[in-house]
């Protein structure tokens, strides 16, 4: 039985939908997180993006933890190498769209994006909400809701 | 479950017909009541995250965007009121 079939359904934030969601870079981002209140469905965050905000924007990330639809997706072992495998694709496209070497805040974007796409595939395919769909060009069966 | 309180209420004919259609008048409205504060505690929870008037700038464009997102074409402030 899939986790949408026990009712149990909701999106994959990753690191730069939460910049975008802590910077209010869109109302449409505040209204994805409304509505997942409203309708109580999850709001997963990856473990390499929380730790990564929690570090950089420590009251910021607690009041985004204390919202009760977010939830911290933890990365398990038996993931690690599947995550490491889509680094490489998605180191690629980064450096596609970047205009000169990936920054340290680029690459912890990427780590958190592949730890995303593992998280959403144990899902059944949840959306990954982004504001850098670059990363997941040619990443198989990811499912994108783009920021604006 | 905790402790239980008897009290007496007045519902509208609609309402109180839906409650007891459910089997469990009391179950139902406590679970509606759970709900309503479950979503009250999630709001307040944005409006510290985000601050007084977060809500204002939400367009109806932004709701009906979300809307499809969720794979509904309904109102959700409607289905939730």
């Amino acid at each position: 039985m899939t986790l949408e079939a026990e009712g149990l359904t909701g999106h994959v934030l990753d690191l730069d939908a939460v910049h975008h969601l802590l910077d209010v870079k869109s109302n449409y981002g505040r209204e994805v997180v409304r509505q997942s209140v409203l309708r109580n469905t999850t709001l997963l965050l990856p473990a390499t993006a929380a730790q990564c905000v929690a570090t950089f924007r420590p009251g910021q990330a607690e009041a985004l933890l204390a919202v009760p639809v977010v939830t911290i997706g933890s990365l398990e072992a038996a993931d690690v190498t599947h995550a490491a495998g889509l680094g490489p694709k998605m180191a690629a496209n980064l450096e596609r769209h970047a205009s000169g070497p990936a920054t340290g805040t680029e690459l912890v974007a990427l780590l958190a994006a592949a730890h995303a796409v593992v998280l959403a595939e144990a899902r059944g395919g949840w959306r990954i909400i982004t504001s850098a769909p670059h990363l997941y060009d040619d990443i198989p069966d990811v499912r994108l809701e783009i920021l604006p | 479950m905790g402790m239980t309180k008897r009290i007496t209420i007045s519902l509208p004919d609609d309402l109180a017909d839906e409650a007891q259609r459910s089997g469990n008048a009391s179950g139902y409205i406590a679970d509606a009541l759970r709900e309503q504060r479950r979503i009250k505690d999630g709001l307040a929870a944005l409006e510290r995250l985000w601050g007084a008037g977060w809500q204002d700038d939400i367009t109806d464009a932004d709701r009906e965007r979300a809307n499809r997102l969720f794979g509904s074409g309904g109102d959700v402030d409607r289905d939730v009121a």
